[in-house]
């Protein structure tokens, strides 16, 4: 392993769409070095532990992923990796992608953001998840051709539809540690889900629950390792992204769909939480926009 | 050569456990996987079993799509009297509708077989929005080569899909089956396909996202818009780039695609029997019954009043 090197695993990504990690090809438990603050705010990452364990903090919860174990994060959930010895693999999918996936395969959105789900299955279940894994790997590395991104797609939600096969079989572990925390952060997760696009002070939502903004602020903390106001903002820029992963020329259309009072003021938002202008992120994600001509806004 | 993980009489034993309908099909072709009648899998690696065409009606006409993967050996066919010959390495697909006879078969003939059902298939290239026909054959049947690459992509696709069917069922098992189907449609199309490299400094996927947002604004307005023209504005390109696009993928140009569009909205009108011509010339935006006659018989070769009459007679 070099030294300097951050990334000592096998990775590859597809247009930062679908991203892949693994150190499958190291003969013993590799040392996972830590890392701080890796904070996923537009992926899903599924992450597998083959052999090993791994010691991560989310949130605020410390957990130990075991052998055979498997972990699925979604977006905007602070996660600090400590210092471990494993064998993994794990898929990275763009959180906008995720909608269209979970239609296919029935699943109804519960949420979608902030959470993770933790669970245990047996050597044969994981066996079948590598070999999904494999195949999305080969398909990855693959030149590009023009439906590359279908069967990708194909593929990752092949993997998907085996997971939830096996559901049922795994053991889901639970980490609710306080269940009065529990209930208040899931009161404070629906109601932000319903407002976001047009309250974002944490004011409104203390007392929307009916409890003091430094209790709330606690709580969310404790789960997201992030205070009450950085979440809201967090689960704002990651619906931003969405939009305009969708419709990356109506920017205008955007923010006042989002109830900012301007568009220069929508620009200073997504800079100050996401650390790049609007125009930036779509040029570093690539989102060909084929509408991003000034006339294209007359139409319609 | 890749080893079938089951043998013979287990294929046997399996379609029988599992009490099928049996669709017709000679009685020594024995189907190697059949999902729900929709999707049949046949195959044999080392010559075992004599290559024949399943479910065809009391006409002699084929009904599914069929593609055979020719690894070793070659095979001569008729098809509606036509005949030709498939030498190793290729793939050859019928449509259905044909009658389909082999003649001769070479005894080292290794091959594997996939069919699937009209309703399956087209669910599947709308998903994709792709179509798959060439647009020059009258769509009987073509033939297209199978690099050493492509075959190495489609055995363990082949198998996985094979495994996976006769596994025992379970509640995402269409789902699986489905998106392991995409990815099989996918590599059929780098097989049939001669795609050009894409214009400078564009990848791939951004002539994709072109193209999907094509058809799917051709799927909300084909009933009012019908230039093209107005769907390249729309899209913010030319109108020869639109083209471009569609035939990068579909072998259609954009003209096609709409024209296409707009007379199967037509036919589906016309057949509801209680609009007049009138009527459903009115809903698709045409100026005078005449321009829509005009438009109709110079897209599908007869009029709006044959057609009718070709369908009210069934």
């Amino acid at each position: 392993m070099a030294e300097g090197n951050v990334w000592q695993y096998y990775n590859s990504s597809f247009e930062k769409k679908y991203c892949i990690y693994d150190n499958l090809d190291e003969s013993e438990e590799p040392i996972i070095r830590p890392m701080d603050d890796m904070c996923n705010s537009e992926y899903v990452c599924i992450t597998v532990v083959v052999r090993g364990a791994l010691h991560l903090v989310i949130g605020g919860t410390d957990i130990w992923i075991k052998s055979n174990d498997f972990l699925l994060i979604t977006p905007c959930v602070k996660v600090i990796v400590k210092e471990s010895r494993c064998l993994f693999f794990s898929c990275y999918i763009k959180a906008h992608l995720m909608p269209e996936i979970y239609a296919h395969l029935g699943v109804k959105t519960c949420f979608y953001a902030f959470k993770f789900m933790h669970a245990h299955f047996s050597s044969e279940e994981i066996a079948i998840l590598l070999d999904c894994y494999k195949r999305i790997k080969k398909e990855i590395e693959r030149y590009d051709y023009p439906l590359k991104e279908c069967s990708l797609s194909a593929y990752q939600t092949a993997f998907l539809a085996k997971l939830l096969s096996i559901k049922e079989k795994g053991q889901w572990i639970d980490h609710t540690k306080n269940t009065r925390y529990h209930a208040i952060f899931n009161q404070f997760l629906q109601k932000l889900h319903q407002n976001y696009k047009v309250e974002r002070s944490v004011q409104y939502y203390a007392d929307s629950i009916g409890v003091a903004t430094k209790y709330l602020s606690s709580v969310i903390y404790s789960y997201t390792g992030f205070t009450a106001s950085q979440t809201i903002d967090q689960y704002v820029a990651l619906a931003l992204k969405q939009a305009l992963y969708l419709n990356a020329c109506k920017i205008k259309e955007i923010s006042t769909d989002f109830n900012f009072p301007n568009q220069s003021f929508f620009g200073r938002y997504f800079k100050r939480v996401t650390g790049m202008t609007p125009n930036e992120y779509v040029k570093y994600n690539n989102i060909q926009s084929i509408c991003f001509y000034k006339d294209c806004n007359k139409e319609n | 050569m890749p080893n079938s993980p089951l043998t013979t009489s287990e294929y046997t034993d399996s379609l029988q456990a599992r009490n099928l309908n049996a669709i017709s099909h000679p009685a020594d072709t024995i189907v190697s996987a059949n999902y729900r009648n929709e999707l049949l899998l046949i195959d044999s690696w080392g010559g075992t079993k004599p290559l024949c065409i399943p479910s065809v009606d009391e006409n002699g006409k084929g009904q599914l799509y069929v593609n055979v993967y020719v690894l070793n050996g070659s095979f001569t066919f008729s098809i509606n009297g036509v005949e030709d010959v498939v030498s190793p390495q290729k793939l050859v697909t019928f449509m259905p509708g044909n009658s389909i006879k082999i003649i001769k078969e070479s005894p080292d003939l290794a091959y594997f077989m996939i069919c699937v059902h009209p309703r399956l298939a087209n669910e599947m290239l709308q998903e994709l929005s792709v179509t798959y026909f060439c647009a020059q054959l009258s769509s009987q049947y073509f033939i297209a080569e199978l690099s050493p690459l492509h075959i190495q992509n489609y055995i363990p696709l082949y198998n996985d899909i094979k495994r996976d069917i006769i596994a025992p069922d379970y509640e995402q098992k269409y789902i699986y089956l489905r998106c392991l189907l995409n990815a099989l449609t996918v590599e059929n199309m780098n097989v049939h396909n001669h795609i050009p490299l894409p214009a400078q400094g564009k990848s791939y996927s951004h002539l994709y996202d072109i193209y999907s947002r094509f058809i799917t604004l051709l799927n909300k307005r084909a009933k009012e818009e019908r230039e093209v023209q107005y769907y390249a504005k729309k899209l913010g390109i030319s109108s020869k780039y639109l083209s471009y696009v569609c035939i990068c993928y579909s072998n259609k140009n954009a003209s096609t695609w709409i024209s296409e569009a707009v007379i199967q909205r037509a036919k589906n009108l016309m057949l509801i029997q209680k609009y007049s011509l009138e009527q459903v010339c009115t809903f698709l935006n045409f100026s005078t019954v005449s321009n829509f006659n005009r438009y109709f018989k110079r897209a599908t070769g007869e009029s709006p009043k044959e057609f009718l009459k070709k369908e009210l007679h069934k």
